[in-house]
């Protein structure tokens, strides 16, 4: 009787040892491994995709109004720290959140594609004919990161080409191994970009606008405005000319407005989409912020509706995207405040021909210049109307109308304060003056990134 | 009964006796019964052995024996477990008519819990303390972890605030891992069941599904051979918790209830009406050099007001509102238990069921839960025993406070609302509807918005977040003894919880305006089983014996998600997720498994309970460690040497009625670490209307391994004059591979910028004293008084190559760094040196140690005493004190006079630091409401000696919001009255047997009626960071204050 008991016991203990494996072996039911998304053509697309979407987690959500809310045009009624009040202030600082969380997205995009240019040359097969435009498309979403690193954290190249910027990581990071790495210089950091930008690269790129895929996806024209602006920043106004006026295939539209309400146009050349799955919410939608005129308003001293010329209540422009709230001038470029599915456009041909203007310019091609800024501004404003008579402008007239413009034309989509760093001028704000020495200027690189990596110095 | 124990005792007084002379007598047969000399109660199963006769009996259930004697006069020595020995001299027949026996706290002859088994409590070498039933009877918890605060050394609890449902930080001998979890590990009739906050949206606390009522006692394994059993989960100690089970007798049917009532322990004291609007005028003025300045347009108001005015209602009466009694409300409660257990020789069951209904400190806070239990023990022959346990509990939780897991800047934090809402704002509408702007407080008569919530609308509406729990703990065992002293028993446990978390935010509301109402609904599955099967033998060779133990055991458990946001209300009368919605979106599912397969054995030995001695080994493989370290091996030694026993110990031995040294050394391993913490993997996610794989983690796949803690304990316990107690232990405990977060530089673009792997180390160490007496003990009085007193000195010793310091961010703020040589989560601050009495101004002290001057109103905001600018990257934190308490413990003291009695429990804590960041909140210069004491407090150039800066209007740095500061760093000592209670037993029994009562007793009590601490802030006893305990805590930033609670029950049995 009792043997029986012992042989039971011994059975069941045998028995666990035999179905130790499913116990034990438990994947992820969720997700992939690398090697199965590298082994099929469609998930190699769906993992660039995935790095846009990483990239519009920063550029398209909340980092989008950092650059607005750091210029003069926007001013902020919030001093909530979460809703973008430090950098307003100029007052970002080594651990404020804005400051580390930036610096890890716009890193994190880096990575992962450097983890799938890294993978992709081992698929080659795989990804068959689209080789090429997916290289150069992780190498454009690279790129724009670095851009945007490039002129938050160092000053401009103008102001001085070998000033430390931010470390160049251009091989995939999977282990603790490489946390240090030094800076490299202003100048170094725009030649790793114009390198991922080379013609061959955008060869490669498709030249198709207004369509989903063509707008929300790198083209070639998108890596040209790109390639325009570092040519800007370096002062190279004959190469950014010649980027300018290689872009086709797209043109004004009638009126601004019609860039935000229709999402896909003719005019609009990278846009991140937005989606019911994935959109920005309360505190990082650019609708969020716009819409109540309880945080970000127009500013009317210090911005550009305190010029006449500017503010002009025929001026489409203004008829149609600044409007008010609660006592104060708001625009209405983003205005989707409950589902927040309003898309955020990064590029738009209007910027390719104030582009132009400003090198044409710089470039001492003063007639040039004029004809790109009519285009622009008579777009928004009748000819006839227009109390700014452009063709007799004089040239230091014409070099702040082309600045007023471009004020007046791209507010609230992030360009305003990357225009005033390029050039080194000082910030002129309701709330102080910020010159290039003040503290916050630009910002420091995070305690997160120094406390790990012990090569970054100041 | 412990069949060891009485069958030893019998041989050693049948071995004694041998020599005594037996003298031949006509045999007659004297009955008798023995009875609880306390509640009259017959005992059945006390046994009677007569020394001359060398003959034995036990009592039956009516507590009646009868025994064979020859002649008088006869000695009896009676004994009964739990109840004091007894020896009578029987010189007739009537003097065993009715024995009573009183009951025995000695501690020496209880039995103690151990893992997978019991232990006599004489033969225990390791380091266990027990909290039995008695002691906690009248102390109103909702959950029984909160009980252990005071009452078992080595027990550290911190109750993180006065929000109803959340779950205490309970760390025990220090904190033995960095970032993977330290709460221990809680067992439950030999089923490890799952503990801590299981729902999406909510914060509740999963142990409060047992009902504090079914628990017969809860015994505490501390050191690693006491936890080696449970080897690698017992890194942080084990928590075993027995529930109440059938007994035989007659069926006793108990009532024990209560009703109280609860409030907070303190307000703060915030500014009226017109001392706001003066107090923020002032601040204007002194940043633009006026008041009559429109915050909301940056320039002059155009009709003469000023930036914050009186307001007036209907009747031209000036508003002046009190937030505090919109949010904060006094809580009643009433809890319902009635019991059946009851059985004979061969079954035994108990039944219980139980009611609870609480409203909490905080408007909105209510928990409710009704529970069923009932186990059976059933002998079904003489081989074999089975039996089980289930408990089925349904409770609800509520809460409007979106604060709680450590959000403390959620707009509707509810306590902040409190303390930071304008007062000139009313909080009604003429129509009686909350008032609010777009959802927030709104402008009122300021020019600056209060863009926080109204508390009012978030009540009114019902923006709650609704936490549903379903949970079934249910176990079953058989039993075999195939042959005497070999027990095969299994035993398959199963915790299954289904949890559904409503999470509305109404119109009216900030985070629901902009939406038009959202609605979130989740709904969490999660459930483990545990299958053991286990050898235990027992062998008796003369004075030595031997128990010796030996299983396996499997472990899954499998955790899952979803749930889904609705937002845009069609008709805005509607609060429900059921309603009509425009929108709907999906949130992120989770599915997560993992399983255990354990191998497990031990030995116990003892020579006559003098020398003992136990070894334990046990191995585990766990599937979220690496495939080439999936399996780990731990295990114990620990070894006692009864001094007292020994023949040279003799003439101590009236001092020292026992004396045991004892010494143990083990290892345990830790599994509170992600289920996939070892995998690399993409996860999917969204492109606008595509799908995307991007990369989710990088893991460390190759060599993840077991996190150990190596734990020495060495000690003695000891009965001074057979009636104190005193149990000594010193232990230390080294933990190493801890699996940590290694953070990667942020720049290198991993996903969570760490990457798992084993890198840390800590050593916890320090000293327990228990001293326990019956001080008094006469027959109508007597005073019985336990003392236990724990330090702690926590140390990290390593953390990984790359990293010589950690530092979390909490949530909203970060205020603490782990580094090594120190204890976790050190807090890490700006320094700063008060308020220069000249200017006003917080003095900041910058690396170099210069004197800088925060001046909010300037552009570079930091100038040095002679106006230079001063660089903010030159501030640096520093280091500003330990967050753990290095001693804590309790004293209790139990009285009884006739049918009066009284139990009292101090509980104290002290050695650590408290950042108390509400002090920012309450001197805040922005649109934030400001307290009294600021008021009195800030600089002026007539009060130059001041805590508070000179008011500037935005200036978020001198008081400490935008950059912590040490100024408010404050000790966190503290001694608090936790329970009192008064009780008196009816014992009339004439009365009692009119109502058809067996015993009636009804009690007063207290909870934290008051404390005794330095500490400005509502309560040192407080942790905002509850999400993260450890590696944040010490800080009480908008969080509620304790409750205190009055309550009034009675204790029926029929």
């Amino acid at each position: 009787m009792k043997r029986i008991y012992i042989i039971l016991q011994i059975l069941i203990a045998t028995s666990l040892v035999s179905s130790c494996d499913s116990i034990l072996n438990k994947e992820p039911v969720l997700q992939t491994t690398e090697s199965n998304v590298f082994s099929s053509a469609d998930k190699i697309k769906s993992n660039l995709l995935g790095i846009y979407s990483d990239a519009k987690g920063q550029i398209a959500l909340k980092g989008a109004a950092y650059t607005d809310i750091r210029g003069e045009d926007v001013a902020s009624l919030s001093s909530n720290v979460f809703e973008c009040y430090t950098v307003y202030e100029m007052a970002v600082g080594l651990t404020t959140t804005d400051n580390s969380d930036t610096w890890s997205k716009l890193y994190t995009v880096i990575n992962e594609s450097n983890t799938f240019l890294a993978n992709l040359d081992n698929a080659k097969d795989v990804a068959g004919s689209s080789y090429s435009q997916y290289v150069s498309e992780a190498k454009f979403l690279r790129a724009l990161s670095y851009y945007y690193l490039n002129t938050l954290y160092a000053y401009s190249y103008s102001a001085d080409s070998t000033a430390k910027s931010v470390p160049l990581r251009l091989k995939a990071e999977s282990s603790t191994a490489d946390n240090n790495l030094a800076r490299s210089t202003v100048a170094e950091v725009y030649t790793q970009i114009l390198s991922d930008l080379s013609e061959s690269n955008i060869a490669a790129l498709p030249n198709a606008g207004n369509t989903y895929d063509g707008i929300t996806r790198a083209s070639q024209a998108a890596a040209r405005v790109l390639k325009q602006r570092v040519y800007m920043e370096k002062n190279d106004w004959k190469d950014a000319i010649t980027q300018g006026e290689a872009i086709t295939g797209y043109q004004l539209l009638d009126k601004v407005s019609s860039v935000f309400t229709n999402d896909i146009n003719k005019e609009v050349i990278f846009s991140f989409p937005m989606s019911s799955t994935n959109k920005g919410g309360d505190q990082t939608a650019l609708a969020y912020y716009y819409h109540s005129g309880n945080i970000f308003i127009l500013d009317n001293t210090y911005g550009f509706l305190s010029k006449p010329n500017y503010s002009l209540s025929y001026d489409t422009r203004i008829k149609d995207l600044v409007s008010t709230a609660n006592s104060n001038r708001i625009l209405t470029k983003y205005t989707d405040y409950q589902t927040y599915l309003d898309w955020v456009p990064v590029f738009r041909y209007a910027e390719v021909e104030l582009n132009l203007a400003e090198s044409y310019y710089n470039n001492n091609q003063l007639d040039k210049a004029r004809e790109a800024l009519k285009e622009v501004r008579h777009r928004s404003i009748a000819a006839e109307l227009d109390p700014l008579d452009i063709d007799n402008l004089s040239s230091s007239d014409l070099k702040a109308a082309i600045y007023n413009e471009r004020r007046a034309e791209f507010v609230g989509e992030g360009i305003r304060s990357l225009d005033i760093h390029r050039r080194g001028e000082n910030f002129v704000k309701r709330n102080g003056t910020f010159t290039p020495s003040t503290n916050g200027y630009i910002w420091p690189i995070p305690t997160s990134e120094r406390s790990v990596n012990n090569l970054i110095t100041d | 009964m412990n069949q060891f124990q009485f069958s030893r005792r019998l041989v050693i007084s049948a071995f004694l006796l041998l020599v005594s002379t037996v003298s031949v007598f006509s045999q007659s047969v004297i009955k008798g019964t023995i009875i609880d000399e306390e509640t009259k109660e017959p005992l059945s199963g006390a046994s009677i052995y007569a020394k001359d006769e060398k003959v034995g009996v036990i009592t039956d259930a009516k507590g009646s024996f009868g025994i064979k004697i020859s002649k008088y006069p006869l000695r009896i020595h009676i004994s009964f477990i739990g109840y004091k020995e007894k020896d009578i001299i029987c010189n007739s027949s009537e003097d065993l008519l009715q024995i009573s026996l009183a009951e025995n706290h000695q501690v020496l002859n209880d039995i103690v819990v151990i893992g997978y088994g019991t232990q006599s409590r004489q033969n225990v070498t390791s380091a266990i303390s027990s909290v039995k039933s008695e002691t906690f009877k009248d102390v109103p918890v909702n959950s029984f972890d909160q009980v252990l605060q005071g009452r078992s050394s080595g027990v550290q609890l911190t109750s993180p605030s006065g929000n109803l449902g959340t779950a205490p930080i309970i760390r025990i001998r220090g904190v033995a891992s960095i970032t993977s979890g330290t709460s221990p590990l809680y067992v439950v009739d030999g089923i490890p069941i799952q503990s801590g906050n299981l729902s999406y949206s909510g914060d509740i606390n999963v142990l409060s599904d047992i009902n504090p009522d079914d628990i017969q006692s809860i015994d505490v394994l501390k050191d690693a051979s006491a936890g080696a059993l449970y080897g690698s989960r017992a890194a942080n100690g084990v928590v075993l918790i027995t529930t109440k089970k059938g007994t035989k007798g007659r069926a006793k049917v108990s009532y024990n209830g209560w009703v109280g009532i609860s409030s907070p322990v303190k307000y703060y004291d915030v500014l009226n009406a017109q001392q706001f609007v003066d107090v923020k005028n002032e601040a204007v003025k002194n940043h633009y050099g006026t008041d009559q300045y429109s915050l909301s347009k940056s320039a002059a108001t155009t009709d003469g007001s000023k930036a914050f005015n009186l307001g007036y209602d209907a009747n031209g009466k000036v508003i002046d509102t009190d937030w505090n009694k919109y949010v904060f409300q006094n809580g009643i409660q009433q809890s319902h238990a009635v019991a059946v257990d009851g059985g004979n020789d061969r079954v035994q069951y108990h039944i219980s069921t139980n009611y609870l209904d609480q409203s909490g400190i905080l408007k909105g806070d209510k928990y409710s839960r009704l529970g069923t239990s009932f186990s059976v023990d059933a002998q079904a022959n003489k081989w074999l025993k089975v039996g089980g346990t289930q408990t089925i509990s349904l409770s609800n939780q509520q809460t409007a406070d979106r604060s709680r897991g450590g959000n403390i800047t959620a707009y509707s934090a509810l306590s902040r609302l409190a303390w930071a809402d304008a007062p000139n704002i009313a909080a009604y509408n003429a129509d009686g509807t909350p008032y609010q702007e777009q959802g927030h407080l709104g402008y009122g008569p300021n020019t600056v918005q209060a863009p926080l919530d109204n508390p009012v609308a978030i009540i009114n509406s019902k923006s709650f977040v609704n936490t549903e729990n379903i949970r079934w703990l249910s176990n079953y065992y058989g039993e075999l003894t195939p042959i005497k002293n070999l027990i095969l028993r299994t035993q398959y446990g199963k915790d299954f919880a289904r949890i559904e978390d409503r999470d509305f935010h109404s119109p009216t509301t900030v985070n629901g305006y902009s939406q038009n109402g959202v609605a979130t609904n989740v709904s969490t599955r999660s459930s483990q089983y545990t299958w053991t099967n286990t050898a235990n033998y027992k062998l008796y060779l003369g004075h030595n014996n031997f128990d010796f133990l030996a299983g396996s055991e499997i472990s899954e458990r499998n955790y899952k998600y979803w749930g889904s946001t609705r937002s845009t209300l069609v008709d805005a009368s509607y609060n429900i997720y059921e309603a009509s919605y425009k929108n709907i979106t999906a949130i992120d599912s989770k599915i997560s498994e993992s399983g255990m397969v354990s191998y497990l054995a031990r030995v116990n030995y003892d020579y006559d309970s003098r020398y003992i001695l136990s070894a334990n080994y046990r191995r585990d493989g766990y599937s979220a460690l690496s495939k080439n370290h999936r399996w780990g091996n731990f295990g114990g030694v620990s070894g006692a040497w009864r001094v007292s026993d020994e023949t040279f110990f003799k003439p101590l031995k009236n001092i020292f009625s026992d004396l045991k040294l004892k010494a143990s050394w083990g290892v345990v391993g830790n599994t509170k670490i992600d289920d996939y913490a070892s995998k690399s993997y993409y996860s999917s996610g969204y492109y606008g209307t595509d799908g995307t794989y991007i990369l989710g983690q990088v893991g460390d796949s190759e060599n993840l391994k077991w996190e150990t803690s190596k734990k020495f304990d060495a000690g003695f316990s000891t009965l001074l004059w057979n009636n104190i107690n005193i149990d000594f232990d010193y232990y230390r405990n080294v933990s190493s591979d801890l699996i940590l977060q290694v953070p990667v530089s942020p720049s290198e673009g991993i996903p969570n910028n760490y990457i798992t792997s084993n890198a840390g180390g800590m050593r916890n160490s320090g000293l327990e004293l228990s001293i326990s007496a019956n001080i008094i003990n006469k027959k109508d009085f007597t005073w019985y008084s336990s003392f236990n007193i724990t330090t702690n000195k926590n140390v990290v010793t390593n953390l990984s190559e790359n990293m010589s310091q950690l530092i979390t961010a909490g949530t909203g703020e970060s205020t603490n760094i782990t580094m090594v040589g120190k204890s976790i989560g050190q807090l890490y601050l700006y320094p700063t040196q008060g308020i220069d009495p000249a200017t006003g101004r917080r003095i900041f002290t910058g690396n170099d140690g210069t004197k800088v001057l925060m001046e909010y109103e300037k552009s570079n905001k930091f100038y040095t005493e002679d106006g230079t600018a001063y660089s903010q990257s030159n501030l640096s934190r520093v280091v500003a004190g330990n967050t753990l308490p290095t001693w804590y413990g309790g004293w209790a003291n139990n009285f009884k006079y006739k049918n009066l009695d009284m139990s009292v429990l101090f509980q104290f804590s002290g050695g650590n630091k408290i950042y108390n960041g509400s002090t920012a909140t309450l001197s805040d210069v922005r649109f934030w409401n400001n307290s009294v004491e600021y008021k009195n407090k800030y600089w002026t150039a007539e009060r130059t000696n001041a805590k508070y800066a000179l008011p500037i209007y935005g200036d978020n740095y001198s008081n400490g919001s935008a950059l912590p500061i040490t100024d408010w760093v404050e000790n966190g000592d503290y001694v608090r009255l936790k329970n009192i209670s008064l009780g008196y037993t009816l014992d009339q029994k004439t009365i009692l047997k009119t109502l058809g009562l067996s015993t009636l007793r009804i009690y007063l009590q207290a909870q934290n009626l008051f404390v005794l601490t330095g500490y400005s802030g509502l309560d040192p006893e407080v942790l905002s960071q509850t999400q993260s305990p450890n590696l944040n805590g010490g800080t009480d930033h908008n969080t509620a204050p304790q409750a205190r609670t009055f309550t009034f029950g009675a204790q029926i049995t029929f």
